[in-house]
């Protein structure tokens, strides 16, 4: 009978037992549930931090504790958060092996040390002892985040698949902490409490990550706009600069040099080409005798004209000289040397007819002396190309060609045009010309047969005109209205003359 | 031959009694107070009997004595000698216990150990008292002396 | 034969007290802090530098050790019998892991090393 109590007894409290280790786990599983939610409501890695160890105190009666991070670097450990110090202590630095905590983080394994207080003065009284005999061998004390006079302390590592996230450690002055059932579950807290923080972290570098992506996009864009507005300025500016260049090139020069045709060094080659030479007679007296304004107005007026009249036949406008005008046909483009002659000799009767009118509407203004051009044109082979020195560069041409077309200029009639032999053979066809003396040319050996230009071949005979000293007559039918007036006109003018004489 | 420097842990330290067999087995069993005779030549160790195990047996073997001290602070010293007498304790004895006792409940409980332990384990009354002669002493604190005699010379 | 209630008293929250003997019958009782957990039926003692006890159990295996529960104070007294020494393995390492701790703390990283960890055999454990 007794046996039998016995037994039933032992039943019950087996049967206890097991109600009260299911109560256990019942009200663990509980603390998980709990402790997991509030932590992985949160992204803010010291919101989770704290939470947590405000937790821990509620559930386990952990007055002192602190949770700690890897760095970056992965070789220390930063406090992120406190609970229960004076001092937050936030941010303080653990060194990898060093006391309770460094050492979990090395090992990343649980440890618990209590008696600390004996330990400490254990270990103090051995080194005073090390002290007299390795004084070397001494490091200095670490002064370590927590509280100075810890008897016990347990540090537990934080881990995601066996990597080292944080250290969660406690501490107590009391000599008893937790008991080691509690061990696992605190375990898997960490854990959990890891993985929160992992998830936070990650989200807190990924939003870092996003800003610098935005201000880096940002950033491009500016740089962008800037780009495309200094090129736009640039563009701009060497708009402005080519344009001005231009004006001191012949079109065809300036041309070439930018289509990179014509490579920017010394370099000359030697070719057949149609020189042209002119002046104006009586210049150099008007320059005594005008206004600087003047001067330039009428010489810049003389000088537009003739460059268009220039360009227009395809001449390479070489160089002014104060009134001297040189021209060649034949570089940088040429269309045959027959051609470019023809061309160069149509180019210079233009250039008689634009400075007749020129002439008139100098008049007008109130100019008594007429100005009148001599012009000189010689095909030969000379040497072109860019003269000078590395640094300073003339597109011109040399030879004794363009020695003889300066001499024939100087050797024209009055508003008239004096050709070469080369030249003459190769326009006559085109242009009917009077043939003159022959002349001595210092370089050349032979005489230099010359030829003065009349008319194209089928001149226009609309056009009458005239140039004497003193005498300037420029009639064009076509314009004339009535022709009994212009008769009229004539007839009085002669009359005027036959009674001077 | 009980050196003066060692009487305030005699007094207040928690004290382990040690012997050993003839076949070199040992035992102990822990102190409850302690008095030091008037010549300072034997000390009488405060026990429970009926935690005395094989003590007593093993004191008739070969009366070889280790008693242990040591102090919360870690001042500690180690006590040889030969046995000499057990015997009851008077009123005196029970008083010296008493003091002791009460001291060390106070002490260990503001390190933060449960007063109801400490009760537990201090409140239990000495019926013993085990009397022996000290031949040697030893420093036991952690440090540069540790393991060295006590000898003649340090004795007062 | 160790249970889980003696778990506690293996903790190293209060000290233990051995008493060996040496060849020729001296008894040696000192308190050391910790006695370590091995299994069921082994313990350990963390051996950094020779003393009495280590060359007493070196002449004689035998010793007699009392543990404490730091939260009731309640005692066990093992009987033990000296096994063997492990200089590496998870014991070693756990003991190794305090030690440093510890010394780290003390500024004697590198001075205090652990020779060994001593393992016993339980041979009986009593209350």
């Amino acid at each position: 009978m007794s046996v039998c109590m016995d037994k039933i007894s032992q039943s019950k409290n087996e049967l206890e037992n097991i109600k009260i280790l299911l109560d256990r786990k019942s009200k663990e599983i509980e603390i998980i549930k709990q402790i997991s939610n509030q932590i992985n409501k949160s992204l803010d890695l010291n919101l989770i931090a704290s939470s947590m160890l405000s937790l821990m105190n509620e559930f386990f009666g952990f007055k002192h504790s602190m949770i700690l991070l890897v760095s970056e670097n992965k070789k220390h450990l930063n406090v992120l958060e406190t609970y229960g110090y004076e001092k937050r202590g936030i941010g303080a630095k653990v060194e990898f092996g060093v006391g309770v905590i460094g050492i979990v983080a090395e090992k990343k394994k649980l440890m618990r040390m209590a008696n600390l207080g004996m330990q400490r003065s254990y270990m103090q009284a051995i080194r005073e002892q090390v002290q007299i005999t390795n004084k070397n061998k001494l490091q200095d004390k670490v002064e370590l985040p927590g509280l100075k006079n810890a008897e016990s302390q347990v540090a537990i590592p934080m881990l995601i698949d066996n990597e080292l996230v944080g250290v969660f450690s406690v501490e107590s002055e009391k000599m008893n902490i937790f008991d080691k059932s509690d061990e696992i579950l605190i375990g898997i807290l960490a854990n959990q409490t890891a993985s929160a923080l992992e998830n936070a972290r990650l989200y807190q570098l990924e939003q870092k990550r996003l800003k610098e992506l935005n201000k880096a996009h940002q950033e491009l864009e500016s740089l962008n706009i800037n780009l495309e507005k200094k090129v736009e300025e640039r563009t701009s500016e060497l708009k402005t600069l080519s344009e001005k260049l231009s004006k001191y090139f012949s079109p065809q020069v300036y041309e070439s040099i930018f289509s990179g045709k014509l490579d920017v060094k010394v370099q000359t080659k030697r070719k057949p080409l149609t020189v042209f030479f002119s002046d104006l007679q009586g210049f150099t007296e008007l320059t005594e005798r005008l206004e600087p304004e003047v001067l330039t107005e009428l010489l810049t007026q003389y000088l537009t004209k003739m460059s268009n009249v220039a360009i227009k036949w395809g001449g390479t406008i070489d160089k002014f000289i104060g009134d001297a005008i040189l021209v060649f046909f034949g570089d940088p483009n040429s269309r045959g040397d027959e051609e470019d002659a023809i061309a160069c000799v149509s180019m210079a009767m233009d250039m008689l007819e634009e400075l007749n009118k020129l002439r008139i509407s100098w008049r007008k203004k109130g100019l008594a002396k007429p100005l009148n051009a001599r012009m000189g044109i010689h095909t030969g082979v000379c040497t072109v190309g860019n003269f000078g020195s590395e640094d300073r560069l003339d597109y011109t041409i040399i030879g004794n060609g363009v020695n003889l077309a300066s001499r024939l200029e100087a050797r024209a009639g009055i508003n008239k045009i004096l050709l070469s032999e080369d030249t003459y053979l190769l326009i006559r066809n085109k242009i009917i010309c009077e043939k003159k003396e022959a002349i001595n040319v210092k370089g050349i050996s032979y005489p230099v047969q010359t030829y003065e230009v009349v008319k194209f071949s089928q001149e226009n005979d609309n056009l009458i005109e005239r140039n004497i000293p003193g005498l300037s007559l420029s009639i064009d039918k076509s314009e004339i209205e009535d022709n009994k007036i212009a008769i009229k006109v004539v007839s009085e003018v002669l009359k005027d003359l036959k009674s001077k004489s | 031959m009980i050196p003066n420097l060692t009487i305030n842990a005699l007094e207040q330290g928690l004290g382990h009694f040690g012997v050993s067999s003839k076949n070199n087995k040992t035992v102990h069993v822990d102190t409850l107070g302690v008095k030091i005779d008037n010549i300072q030549s034997t000390l009488t160790c405060f026990v429970i009997n009926s935690e005395c195990k094989n003590v007593l047996q093993y004191l008739s073997e070969s009366g070889r004595v280790s008693f242990f001290v040591g102090m919360i602070s870690h001042e500690a010293y180690n006590f040889k000698g030969q046995f000499v007498s057990s015997e009851k304790l008077n009123n005196e004895d029970l008083n010296i216990s008493e003091n002791y006792r009460n001291n060390v409940i106070d002490v260990i409980t503001s390190v933060g150990l449960s007063k109801d332990a400490a009760l537990d384990k201090f409140g239990k009354v000495p019926d013993l008292g085990i009397t022996f002669k000290v031949d040697k002493v030893y420093i036991q604190t952690p440090g540069p002396d540790a393991g060295k005699e006590i000898t003649n010379s340090e004795t007062k | 034969m160790i249970k889980d209630k003696h778990m506690p008293a293996l903790q190293g929250m209060f000290p233990s007290w051995i008493t060996s003997c040496s060849s020729d019958g001296e008894p040696n009782t000192t308190v050391i802090s910790q006695i370590w957990y091995v299994d069921e039926n082994h313990v350990a003692l963390s051996f950094q530098f020779f003393n009495k006890t280590k060359k007493n159990i070196s002449e004689n295996p035998y010793a007699y050790a009392t543990i404490s529960d730091p939260s009731t104070l309640k005692q066990y007294n093992l009987e033990l019998k000296f096994d063997h020494e492990e200089t590496e393995g998870e014991l070693f390492d756990e003991m190794d892991m305090k030690l440093q701790a510890i010394a780290s703390m003390t500024g004697m990283t590198g001075i205090f090393k652990l020779r060994a960890a001593d393992v016993y055999k339980v041979i009986s454990i009593s209350e």
